[in-house]
């Protein structure tokens, strides 16, 4: 086969979960011997493309894949693997408890005859591939565990190698790798595509891509934008083709006064997590943090909350100096936390709809620790009406209620409290347009009663409607606080998106 | 059609959830129509009086396990705190060197303090609970063998055989039945009533949800252990006057036998979901088993074959009715 050729072709391929289209007609093409860079926001189906040509998932009917022309069906990973497609995680699954030779011919026991393990022939092969990579400094015998990421991503794509693998899927390669590592991998993509391998590769880091990619896909909300040349189109383009998304569905806050400071952020960091993060929230203001996959946004939201340890910097509290160790002394200092993954962190599923919304309640001082659940449940029942939970019942468990109810329930959870804070970590994942106006207006009516709302939110459109000023941040960094007046989407996606200096 | 399907879907789903809510006491109600079938004298209320004393031990303790495994934890070293107890409170009176009352209180203050170092060592050492009581239930059974080097030690006040084991209470109620409502009536309010409760079922449930509510996570997990040691010490004293003395080899299936009576009544080995009700029942289950085999003349080796198939069946029958997602 000649360089150049279309190896991998879909068309018409699209995906739907229950209630989602995650991908809606989707046509790309991939040639042997490239780079080809698949671009989008969070959310934009890239992850759900990965998935459908690594064999996870399968794409509705009407889709076609065909690889080097013949049409492909792919019902498990394992399909995927034998059309010679092979996958590269975020997260690497290796095995680290076995050698660098181990894991590399894992997946080829079907070539080795009889019972026996072949030790010599395992690190032979492991070794030329390594070698092949300009590697040789990994020995074949080391254990996965004991080397570094960077390292442990080229046992990764040694095995895609040695498997000889025709289309090699990056995700996000770069995400955990510092700059020096980052380069000595791209070396090694060059030489994979001047072996004829062709490479999908995700990321958001768009320097990164102009640096390596031939062409360039990219995706927003499932749809096809279009495929470019890398060589026609300048990093400003690209932005424009991620973000140029409709602006149909817009939260506008209401209109409340601004009053004085009550949270103040002064160069706060958590060891190498994140690094001087300054900023000051108002009384009334909803204070917006953009940024992307890997931007530790969450994590800075959780050092605020006593989740995790601050190693330098303050947080002043209505001027006074506020060191959290633990949620508790932050929800006594009238903080509350409306994280981002609702059955990991915010609800007991297996628990009523009262129980939940009463866990902050329940806490404050009784005679003999009595709950006095007649009254709580009416609480509950206040609640429930007051924020529209469709139950049917308070006494339904959570675990039943949609994402939208769900996220309810959660917010319910604070508000008899009053709190002087409250910070929402992406508050609409997942929950359809009707909850998300809903959920935008209790958040307008949080700040109407004077509460500085610190809110992280992965939807561009949605974040520049409802928030006063918008923080960037950019693995770890931030990127610059951006007025009413300056929001657009290009103008917080390039601050998400710019060359880390 | 598919109307038709969706109520058939739903009415099945509800029967399961019956079947489920109900299975302990199904399990039981079938249980005594057999025996009392096949044995009239099972329901003789003499019979039955006999039953609910027997199982009052494993009882209490299970209450205890109760809140434990709702926690998402596990206590294995409950019958080595009661083998402690027996044998420490027999030798704090023998030979009249302390009057009972004191003793009864520092055997009570030790027992809590045992639960305690198992909790404290959990949350502090983050060790696995099931480690931790592991290792203590050699160490407290190690504790009790040292003290007597092996030998049971008499107790010989007659009151306390009265109070904790062979009295009557109107000629006819088995005190240890007596002490078995009260601690359940006291578990039940725990539970169901009080704050303690509460997050003792959201720390089960999801930890990550009740630290992020405020929760003080290490305070609640130690204060279960530290009641598993007092409730296990209850039993122990039952156990104790039940024999007439300390027996250091005392209570080595208590640990199993109460975690059996927990999960038979329904409270999930994953946390968060418990009953204390369900507990009571679970342990009438085992106890109903052991008696109405006995009066059949069944020997022991049979009743504890049968009693791990009545576990099975009936975490089986869990499964099959869940409504599967």
């Amino acid at each position: 086969m000649t360089l150049g050729e279309n190896i991998l072709e879909l068309r018409h391929i699209s995906k739907t979960f229950p209630g989602v289209v995650a991908l809606k007609n989707v046509d790309m093409t991939v040639r042997n011997g490239e780079v080809h860079a698949l671009l989008g926001e969070n959310g934009a189906g890239k992850s759900t493309l990965i998935k459908i040509l690594s064999g996870y998932h399968q794409p509705d009917k009407g889709g076609e894949m065909l690889i080097t022309g013949r049409p492909v069906t792919f019902r498990n990973p394992k399909d995927a693997m034998d059309a010679s497609i092979h996958t590269i995680y975020q997260e690497l699954t290796l095995c680290p408890h076995m050698t660098v030779a181990e894991n590399i011919v894992l997946d080829k026991q079907s070539q080795f005859k009889g019972f026996m393990q072949k030790r010599h022939e395992y690190q032979a092969i492991a070794a030329r591939a390594l070698e092949d990579m300009g590697q040789s400094e990994i020995d074949p015998n080391w254990l996965v565990k004991d080397l570094s990421i960077a390292q442990q991503q080229v046992v990764e794509i040694a095995k895609a190698v040695t498997s000889k693998a025709k289309i090699v899927l990056m995700d996000e390669p770069t995400s955990s790798l510092s700059q020096n590592d980052a380069d000595r991998l791209m070396d090694i993509i060059r030489g994979l595509r001047a072996n004829g391998v062709a490479i999908i590769y995700i990321s958001h880091r768009l320097h990164e891509i102009g640096g390596i990619a031939d062409r360039i896909t990219v995706l927003r909300d499932g749809e096809l934008v279009g495929t470019v040349n890398n060589s026609d189109v300048t990093e400003k383009d690209l932005i424009t083709m991620m973000v140029g998304r409709e602006l149909k569905n817009v939260y506008p806050k209401r209109k409340v006064p601004i009053g004085d400071i009550v949270l103040r952020v002064e160069n706060l960091a958590s060891g190498e997590l994140f690094k001087g993060i300054s900023f000051d929230v108002h009384k009334g203001e909803i204070f917006g943090i953009g940024g992307l996959v890997g931007s530790r946004r969450t994590e800075m939201l959780e050092a605020l909350f006593g989740m995790r340890p601050i190693t330098d910097g303050k947080i002043f509290l209505n001027g006074e100096e506020f060191d959290p160790k633990n949620p508790r002394q932050a929800i006594k200092h009238r903080i509350a936390f409306v994280t981002e993954d609702r059955k990991k962190s915010g609800l007991v599923l297996c628990l009523p709809v009262h129980e939940n919304i009463n866990m902050v309640n329940a806490q404050q001082p009784s005679f003999a620790g009595y709950l006095n659940w007649s009254k709580l449940k009416g609480v509950a029942n206040r609640h429930r009406n007051t924020l529209n939970i469709r139950v049917s019942s308070i006494e339904q468990l959570v675990n039943s209620l949609s994402g939208g109810n769900q996220q309810k329930v959660v917010l319910a959870k604070w508000l008899d409290f009053s709190p002087e804070v409250i910070i929402f970590d992406e508050p609409t994942r997942g929950i359809d347009i009707g909850a998300k106006t809903e959920i935008y207006s209790f958040i307008g009516e949080f700040a109407a009663q004077g509460t500085a709302i610190v809110m992280v939110s992965s939807e561009l459109p949605e974040l520049i409607s409802v928030a006063d000023r918008i923080m960037v941040m950019q693995e770890g960094r931030m990127k610059g606080i951006v007025s009413k007046e300056e929001m657009t989407q290009e103008h917080v996606m390039s601050l998400a998106t710019q060359k880390t200096q | 059609m598919q109307a038709q399907a969706k109520t058939d879907k739903t009415s099945r789903s509800i029967i399961g959830k019956l079947i489920i809510q109900y299975r302990t006491i199904l399990i039981l109600v079938a249980l005594m129509a057999v025996f009392s079938l096949l044995k009239p004298v099972f329901l003789n209320p003499i019979n039955l009086l006999a039953i609910i004393k027997n199982m009052s031990y494993v009882l209490i303790a299970g209450l205890g396990m109760t809140f434990i495994i709702t926690l998402g934890g596990l206590d294995l070293s409950v019958g080595s705190i009661a083998a402690v107890v027996g044998v420490g409170f027999a030798m704090l009176i023998r030979g009249g060197f302390m009057p009972a009352i004191p003793a009864l209180l520092i055997v009570m203050i030790g027992a809590m303090l045992l639960g305690f170092i198992n909790g404290f060592v959990s949350v502090k050492g983050k060790i696995e609970p099931f480690l931790v009581t592991l290792a203590t239930l050699y160490i407290y059974r190690g504790i009790a063998l040292m003290l007597t080097t092996g030998r049971p030690v008499p107790i010989v006040i007659p009151h306390f055989a009265d109070l904790f084991g062979n009295g009557k209470l109107f000629n006819l109620i088995p005190s240890p039945a007596i002490i078995s409502l009260v601690v359940l009536l006291i578990s039940w309010f725990l539970f169901r009533h009080t704050k303690f409760g509460f997050y003792v079922r959201s720390i089960g449930g999801n930890p990550e949800a009740a630290r992020v509510a405020g929760i003080d996570i290490s305070r609640v997990k130690i204060a279960v252990y530290t009641m598993s040691g007092l409730f296990a010490c209850i039993s122990g004293l039952i156990l104790g006057a039940l024999m007439n003395g300390g027996l250091p080899n005392v209570g080595s299936d208590l640990a199993l036998d109460s975690i059996s009576g927990v999960i038979l009544g329904g409270t999930a080995i994953s946390g968060g979901v418990g009953s204390i009700f369900g507990t009571l029942g679970g342990c009438l289950i085992m106890a109903v088993l052991n008696n109405g085999m006995s009066l059949m003349g069944a020997q022991y080796h049979v009743q504890i074959f049968v009693k791990g198939l009545v576990i099975i069946f009936a975490v089986l029958m869990d499964n099959a009715f869940k409504s599967r997602k």
